[in-house]
């Protein structure tokens, strides 16, 4: 029983991580249709963002707006600069622009601020720990899992109950017909990019309080994401989380019983055999819709 | 009957493709015999370099195939790599001939390909891109656990002296591996170009654009994609067991990575994807990129090639390929703003 | 000898039947005329009769063959072939090399060489009217050329069966004339048509006979002035006219109140 309660208490911290950056690339890809490779180093540029305002003198958790701010910025000049000129062409194109874009991030990242770890003194309050049944559950964990489950409620309302996420939807079934009601799909596809690197800039903020910030920071966190964004699919908000649920407890099960370096072969062996019997994901049906 | 007003405008875009095969062989042969003579003018480190940019040749013409000419961005490229050099390897080690090695590895990473293409082929989009790597990724974690047949995963394994030709001097040794990659690339090129000559290579492309109507015309979509996957996934196999014998040391990490797809499928769609020469002209800018940026600044060669694809990509989103076949006109302003827009979202 | 027959075709969306229990065959030599209003399961049923969607229920044969789960490309290569509602050619490769395709794959029995090819495919773009444009790329053609470019890679592949899905939508009047005289040419040459149109004028002045879909069931079936004259089907054709200014007067209300 505690064991149990253990293996879930640990995986607490990889599910929130893994729910937020899922959130983000499936939002990405579910109404643009961009594999956004990119979103590493939007991961990695959050992470850099909060550990520079950390060393201004910031609390790593207040920093974490901020961080999100800055990112909402960066994601929609990058839809607007780059993105936007790839939208109507074979989507091999996207990937290829995504992917030389990370490139460039990082490359500059590791120019800028060296590929040595930076990381922040965890604050006091996220030192504790309270046991419950037997198991151990740390401030840490408890906290990031709120984080991920207020970041997920908070998207989930904007796209579902507020009128510009009525828009995103629409966007997302059908751009023409959008278009002819008069949203401004241009906007929308800057909009959602624009979230979609917040929430990448927000699990980027988080990693550095927990673990350091590195240049490829991004590039080791996007495989996860990936499993995640699949076993989720891109059905529904709740899709990331109970993605990152399966994995995380997976990944916490195998690495207790057989060893960590299972985690990602069990993860990836689980996608593939979802993806053969059902091609849409776990929860997808298509993106919001029935 | 009015044809003109069937049609817009004049625009020359013809079939010469499928007109001749007889040229671009002469070329392709004219150009190997040239370079099969390189070794008489390089040096040790030239030579390392011109094997290295052979490699990748018949690397990029191989995913070409899958990657270019069927439009489908497959990233199971490691699994076939890494399974051609690890399996091969494992024969060595456990005293089987070279020819017994690299055929045991091509029949595994075949029985692999059909295994993993059968279902993910059938993927739509960007699922098709994700499973294939996972597909690599899997397979990669599971060889870094794989204990058997004096085989450990985690640990590098030395192979020079199975290869069979230890006792070759250096230039030798050398020059040995270089016809070999070099026999590697031109295999590699004649196989696309006759490929790209055949009705093979026609139905391909026209199931890029639109699967359903080529099948309506009989062209049987799925068996046709798994047999190029196979094709492919061969080719990758045969050049991860010749490089694994030229570098000596197999290590899983570096056979399964990642990073040297990546770099294939950049100088693929750099050169131009779906082309004969494209990849070619693809190698060679990155590798002459590289030689003159240097190792000692990896982070500027990182930041300048990343650049480079965001900016082809925007601005010749065809690749380098168009260039080389329309002349100049192709790199005027009013031709690259052209290209700026062609697939903005209105 | 029925060429084309189906028995009781069904094909179900969730609990939405969008052809449902369909009857349909079509004689050698013939030119059906397929019409209904929108949404009455027409390009569905196509779908169905050439493998693009397979069936939920029922039964199709074609020349004697059982084809109710034959894929795609071996119902093509049986001889039946078929356009697009909306026609996309293949932009990556010429004009010529489109049409080629359906000489290469779509023939039965034996294997047609590149230059054999090429020729047929030079017979077929002259046939619809677009002889010596092959060396062009396809985003030169108007609407028109592409449909007739479509009409060109069925016939290299030789069929004995056409479908053609909305081959006048979008086409001027003197287009429609060419067009419909385009489909009687290649019926005297001995293929069945069978087409799926809006324009009811030119379906009556061609076709032999006329087949109605409503909801995806039958409506009717009959020689083109019959079906003209048939209640049942006025009433399919003027309930979707009413319904269609009914909403339009309801939405004037909404956007007014």
């Amino acid at each position: 029983m505690s064991t149990a309660l253990q293996i879930i208490f640990d995986s607490l911290l990889l599910i929130g991580l893994y729910a937020i950056g899922a959130l983000g690339f499936a939002l990405i890809w579910g109404v643009l249709n961009v594999l956004n490779i990119a979103y590493a180093a939007f991961i990695m540029l959050g992470g850099y963002c909060s550990w520079m305002l950390w060393q201004l003198g910031f609390d790593p958790l207040l920093a974490l707006p901020f961080t999100m701010a800055l990112m909402f910025g960066v994601g929609w000049l990058v839809q607007r600069i780059l993105v936007d000129h790839v939208m109507r062409g074979p989507h091999a194109l996207g990937i290829a622009l995504t992917y030389g874009l990370n490139l460039l991030i990082v490359g500059l990242a590791l120019y800028v601020f060296t590929p040595e770890f930076r990381s922040i003194v965890l604050p006091d309050y996220l030192r504790g720990y309270t046991e419950i049944g037997g198991a151990r559950l740390t401030n840490a964990r408890a906290v990031v899992a709120a984080i991920a489950l207020a970041l997920t409620a908070g998207t989930w309302w904007f796209i579902d109950r507020t009128e510009i996420g009525s828009a995103i939807r629409a966007t997302r079934l059908d751009p023409e017909a959008a278009r002819l009601v008069g949203i401004r799909v241009r906007t929308i596809f800057n909009l959602t990019t624009a979230l979609s690197a917040a929430l990448a800039g927000a699990m980027g903020g988080l990693i550095v309080v927990l673990y350091s910030a590195t240049p490829a920071m991004g590039d080791h966190y996007l495989l996860q994401i990936l499993i995640v964004t699949v076993l989720g699919g891109l059905g529904s908000m709740l899709g990331p989380l109970a993605g990152a649920a399966v994995l995380g407890v997976c990944t916490s099960a195998v690495a207790t019983l057989w060893g960590a370096t299972y985690a990602t072969a069990v993860g990836a062996l689980l996608v593939l055999l979802l993806l053969m019997v059902r091609p849409a994901g776990l929860m997808g049906k298509r993106f919001y819709e029935g | 009957m009015k044809v003109d007003a069937l049609t817009l405008r004049q625009a020359g875009d013809g079939d010469k493709r499928l007109s001749s095969v007889a040229p671009p062989l002469l070329i392709l042969l004219g150009a190997a015999g040239a370079m099969a003579l390189l070794p008489l003018v390089l040096g040790p480190y030239g030579l390392r370099v011109a094997t290295t940019a052979c490699m990748y040749l018949a690397l990029a013409q191989s995913w070409n195939l899958i990657g270019g000419y069927a439009g489908l961005v497959s990233l199971a490229h490691p699994a076939f790599i890494g399974t051609g050099a690890v399996a091969a390897a494992i024969c060595l080690i456990n005293g089987l001939p070279i020819a017994v090695a690299v055929v045991v590895a091509l029949a595994l990473s075949l029985a692999i390909a059909l295994l993993v293409g059968t279902p993910t082929l059938r993927l739509q989009g960007h699922y098709f891109v994700v499973a294939t790597l996972l597909v690599s990724e899997a397979l990669r974690n599971f060889v870094l656990n794989v204990d058997a047949f004096g085989f450990q995963g985690g640990v590098s394994v030395n192979i020079v002296s199975h290869v069979g030709i230890s006792a070759l001097g250096s230039d030798a040794y050398n020059r040995f591996f270089y016809h070999l990659m070099l026999g590697l690339a031109v295999a590699a090129m004649a196989v696309v170009l006759a490929f790209d000559r055949s009705r093979w290579g026609l139905a391909l492309r026209t199931i890029r654009d639109n699967e359903a109507a080529a099948a309506a015309l009989g062209v049987a979509a799925a068996r046709l994609k798994l047999a190029v996957f196979l094709i492919s996934a061969g080719m990758a196999s045969l050049i991860g067991t010749a490089s694994a014998f030229w570098i000596g040391t197999i290590e899983t990490n570096d056979a399964y990575s990642l990073v040297i797809t990546f770099e294939v499928i950049v100088m693929v769609f750099l050169g131009g994807r779906g082309t004969l020469w494209g990849p070619a002209i693809g190698v060679g800018f990155v590798l002459l990129l590289n030689e003159m940026i240097g190792v000692e600044f990896a982070e500027v060669t990182q930041v300048v090639s990343g650049l480079i694809v965001v900016l082809i990509v925007l601005f010749l989103p065809d690749g380098l390929m168009a260039a080389l076949t329309e002349g100049p006109k192709a790199l005027s302003w009013q031709r690259l703003r052209e290209n700026v827009r062609r697939y903005r979202v209105s | 000898m029925t060429l084309l027959a189906t028995s009781d075709l069904t094909k179900r969306f969730g609990g939405l039947a969008a052809v449902n229990g369909v009857d349909f065959s079509a004689e050698p030599g013939e030119i059906v005329g397929l019409i209904g209003p929108n949404g009455a399961g027409k390009t569905t049923f196509v779908d169905l009769l050439t493998g693009v969607q397979l069936p939920t229920a029922g039964r199709i044969t074609f020349r004697g063959h059982d084809v109710t789960q034959m894929p795609s490309h071996e119902r093509s290569r049986l001889g039946l072939a078929r356009t697009f509602q909306i026609p996309r050619p293949f932009a990556g490769v010429s004009i010529r090399e489109n049409v080629m395709l359906g000489a290469l794959f779509g023939r039965a029995g034996r294997d047609v060489g590149m230059a054999e090819a090429h020729a047929l495919a030079e017979q077929a773009l002259q046939r619809v009217g677009l002889g010596g444009h092959g060396d062009r790329a396809t985003g030169t053609l108007t609407v028109a050329g592409r449909k007739r470019l479509e009409v060109a890679r069925c016939l290299a592949a030789d069929p004995t069966l056409l479908f053609l899905d909305e081959p006048l939508g979008g086409l001027n009047p003197t287009e429609v004339k060419e067009a419909l005289d385009l489909i009687r040419t290649l019926n005297a040459s001995g293929v069945t048509i069978v087409f799926i149109e809006h324009i009811v004028s030119a379906v009556i002045s061609v076709s032999h006979r006329i087949f109605v879909l409503a909801d995806g069931r039958k409506l009717a079936e009959g020689p083109p002035r019959e079906i003209l004259a048939d209640q049942a089907v006025q009433r399919a054709y003027l309930g979707d006219v009413k319904g269609a200014v009914n909403r339009l007067r309801a939405a004037r209300q909404r956007r007014a109140g």
